[in-house]
């Protein structure tokens, strides 16, 4: 089904209000999976599967800091989502970076989608900010990543590891322009900057082709956060009580 | 009033009206249409770009069913409104928005309408919901007969004759709309690739257009069906009869939290709106002419009063408030004409005076009127009134200063004890039947469990008291922390930090509250679009015209053609009164 980027913001984030997703990750979610989704990537599927796996559960938006070792500032992510957690993963590596004054590493263990990170992350590029996100897929053959900064986002590493389901081990690098970015990429360019304002732009242009079994199941979830016509609300909307006749 | 002086985005210092004082549903439900509502501007546009109309097609049968196309020609491309005439039974004609057939319905598009266009817009457009538009698409529309006057309009020009103006002005449209769809729904095109044709830049403005030409249409559909019924004694409808119809909408909640979901874009439309305001306030000088031309405005406005009925009991009374005040206030207006050019800062004169003796509704009358004279001083804020509507979080933020932001904007907020049951009265939510927002009575109606958070204030204060209760709150801690314990909280951060610059983001009242008439919302959003004549039909809907007065598309290039705020019809022509043309 051929759908428009509007129309899967807002399913999207019908479909994690829904999930009982807390305001604010809800949103996170859906301008990340559109962002994706214009882009060509099919990110809708995974985050169907979060939303059945953390399903009103308050434990989806969990997050653990650990210590500090070496200089590389630990989290674990217990095995959540990114659709979950992206929002509070960035809030974290900034404010860890905005303390120390200069660029951070940051390891993240147990996350699974982490692309969700990324369109947050691109964010805070309009503010000065480069992150550099990559991680090695379950199988480890699938090294993938993502980097936004002065120079545009682009997409890292090999494209099969980017949506891989199981969990990784997420390496992020962080710094501001104000002090100094971090080293670049150290994984080659799989889907530059110019291609994913190309995708963008046909996205626009042609909208967006989403498979029908998908675009039910996140209508689905969708559903779960609309309330089902009554009497009462009928007799109190637009025209209701009057002729239309006259 | 207290003004604040506030310095624009674009380094303009002025003394606008406080926030405080304006971003109230009692004086955003008053506001009246300005020289800088969508619709006035859009034309001007229209004119000075000179935009041209053609009919290119119009294959309607003997009962009005079949297709029209009209072509507008920009410096930028080409625009199509196809329109589709259809049958309907008297018992099949609502306004609801869960009807699923209408007199005619419409898509703005910029494919060329050749037979594959039509025919693919012929499969989806007359379903409107549940039919699919593509993103050549721009607006998606359908609009019903007034079927009395759209039958005595007909049966007139069929007669050689024009309608009875009387019965133009009390009804005021042929046709009316009932959802007039943009942005991506229903498979239309997405804003961003609306914006990037280049033909439009600002929202609404396609919407607008539309609404424009659809009222074109219904003069050449009431034409066309004239000449069916008496083909040689049938007159072509006068400007003057033209210029009497403008196009009704019955509009409902789907448009209010609208208002709550884009804080950014309110806050560049009411500070434009304020912004001109203060400019005229600012004006040092009057010339004598500016003065008779205000004056003869405000006749016509008092004109305008008498033809603007409603049996809405709240609203009747504060149009007679109006009809009461205006005229005491011509008066004193008529007997400072001699001196208000030579006093310094005539205008700030005449908007004291409205404040200290008018009722709110007349305030914002005043305010509508002083602009209209003044289109060279306020008409280049039309480009101010889009935005760019992303909120950022800032994580880095400490929660010190995040509660000062609290505490600065948010006080009118944090006074309200949300948990008595008037605080919480109502809830907003969407409806599974077409996705409307509508408004329920908790504890009454189903889904209070599903609500939509537009209860800012009730959100604010739970945020401020989660920063209060927090025992290890360091104000010197970094807003992550705080989140990453209460993610809850996530988008009134980013709010509360995004809108910290943005003094008219916020209503400042609990739209939760017993006491919220949501039909204020409605207004407010109506008269920046530059709806005339509301009419409300409960306290969630509301009947308005659009383009009653605006001059057709063939007189747009005429030396008045933006000349049409409070249009006049019925009244003898008095001072600076403009013909119906």
């Amino acid at each position: 089904m051929i759908v428009t980027l509007n129309e899967i913001e807002q399913w999207c984030l019908r479909a994690m209000a829904g999930s009982g997703a807390p305001p604010g990750v809800d949103e996170d979610a859906a301008a990340a999976a559109t962002w994706f989704v214009a882009r060509d990537f099919p990110v809708l599927a995974p985050l169907i599967s979060a939303l059945d796996r953390w399903q009103n559960d308050p434990r989806a938006t969990e997050l653990r800091a650990r210590s500090a070792q070496g200089g590389v500032h630990h989290f674990d992510a217990l095995g959540r989502s990114g659709v979950y957690l992206a929002g509070n993963l960035i809030d974290q590596v900034l404010a860890v970076a905005a303390r120390f004054g200069e660029p951070v590493a940051v390891e993240v263990e147990r996350l699974t989608d982490p692309l969700f990170l990324f369109p947050i992350a691109l964010g805070y590029a309009r503010r000065g900010w480069t992150l550099e996100l990559s991680w090695r897929a379950g199988d480890a053959s699938a090294a993938a990543g993502a980097r936004v900064g002065a120079d545009g986002p682009s997409m890292l590493g090999d494209e099969r590891g980017l949506l891989d389901s199981n969990p990784v081990s997420l390496s992020i690098l962080c710094g501001h322009k104000s002090h100094g970015v971090p080293a670049g990429p150290s994984l080659p360019v799989a889907v530059s900057a110019d291609e994913l304002a190309r995708r963008y732009t046909a996205a626009l242009e042609r909208g967006v082709d989403v498979a029908d079994e998908t675009w039910t199941a996140l209508k689905v979830q969708g559903m779960r956060a609309l309330v089902p016509a009554s009497a009462q609300s009928r007799a109190r909307g637009a025209g209701a009580e009057i002729s239309d006749n006259e | 009033m207290t003004a604040t002086s506030i310095e624009c985005a674009d380094g303009e210092a002025l003394d606008l009206r406080p926030p405080d004082d304006i971003m109230h549903l009692e004086r955003l439900g008053s506001f009246f249409p300005t020289r800088l509502s969508f619709m006035r501007s859009l034309l001007r546009r229209i004119a000075r770009e000179r935009w041209a109309l053609t009919r290119e097609r119009f294959e309607l049968d003997d009962k009005g069913v079949g297709h029209a196309v009209y072509r507008v020609a920009t410096p930028k491309g080409s625009l199509f409104l196809v329109a589709f005439g259809h049958e309907l039974a008297p018992e099949e004609r609502t306004d609801r928005v869960i009807a699923e057939k209408w007199d005619a319905t419409f898509a703005l598009t910029i494919a060329e309408p050749t037979p594959e266009t039509i025919a693919r817009l012929q499969a989806g457009v007359p379903k409107q919901e549940a039919g699919r538009c593509s993103p050549s698409e721009f607006v998606l529309s359908r609009a019903n007969k007034s079927v009395r006057l759209f039958d005595h309009a007909r049966d007139c020009l069929a007669a050689g004759k024009q309608p009875e103006p009387e019965r133009l002005v009390e009804v005021g449209y042929l046709m009316r709309t009932t959802a007039v769809y943009g942005n991506g729904k229903y498979g239309l095109s997405d804003l961003a690739h609306t914006f990037g044709s280049g033909l439009f830049s600002r929202p609404f403005k396609a919407e607008m257009l539309a609404v424009y030409l659809i009222r074109e249409f219904t003069f050449d559909l009431v034409e066309h069906l004239a000449r069916v019924r008496a083909p040689n004694t049938t007159v072509p409808l006068s400007d003057a009869s033209r210029c009497m119809l403008g196009i009704g909408n019955a509009t409902g909640l789907g448009m209010a939290p609208f208002l709550i979901g884009h804080p950014r874009l309110i806050d560049r439309w009411i500070t434009a709106r304020e912004t001109a305001i203060a400019r005229v306030r600012g004006v040092t000088r009057a010339a004598p002419a500016q003065i008779a031309r205000f004056r003869a405005l405000l006749v016509r406005a008092i004109r305008h009063l008498e033809e603007w009925q409603t049996a809405d009991r709240r609203q009747m009374e504060r149009i007679l408030v109006l009809r009461a005040e205006m005229p005491g206030f011509a008066d004193w207006v008529a007997g400072q004409e001699g001196c208000l050019p030579d006093a310094p800062h005539p205008w700030r004169a005449i908007l004291d005076r409205a404040a200290e003796r008018l009722s709110i509704e007349g305030q914002e009358l005043i305010n509508s009127l002083i602009l209209e004279p003044h289109g060279d001083v306020v008409d280049n804020l039309e480009d101010t009134m889009a935005a760019e509507e992303d909120l950022d979080l800032d994580p880095t933020m400490s929660i010190g200063a995040l509660m000062r932001l609290v505490k600065d904007n948010y006080a009118w907020a944090l006074d309200t004890d949300y948990a008595e049951e008037e605080a919480q009265h109502f809830f907003w939510y969407v409806s599974e039947e077409k996705l409307e927002p509508r408004l329920g009575v908790r504890g009454e109606e189903p889904g209070a469990e599903r609500e939509l958070r537009l209860g800012i204030g009730r959100e604010v204060k739970r945020l401020h008291e989660a920063l209060t209760e927090t025992p290890d709150a360091d104000p010197e801690s970094p807003v992550a922390g705080f989140l990453m314990r209460h993610p809850g909280h996530r988008r009134t951060v980013r709010r509360v930090q995004g809108l910290a610059r943005h003094p008219y983001a916020e209503i400042r009242d609990n739209l939760l509250g017993a006491d919220t008439i949501a039909v204020d919302l409605l207004r407010c959003k109506l008269s920046m679009f530059g709806a005339i004549k509301f009419d409300p039909k409960s306290d969630r809907w509301t009947r308005i015209t659009m383009y009653q007065g605006a001059p057709c598309f063939a007189k747009l290039g005429s030396e008045d053609a933006d000349d049409w705020a409070f249009p006049v019809f019925l009244h003898h022509a008095g001072e600076g009164q403009r013909s119906p043309a």
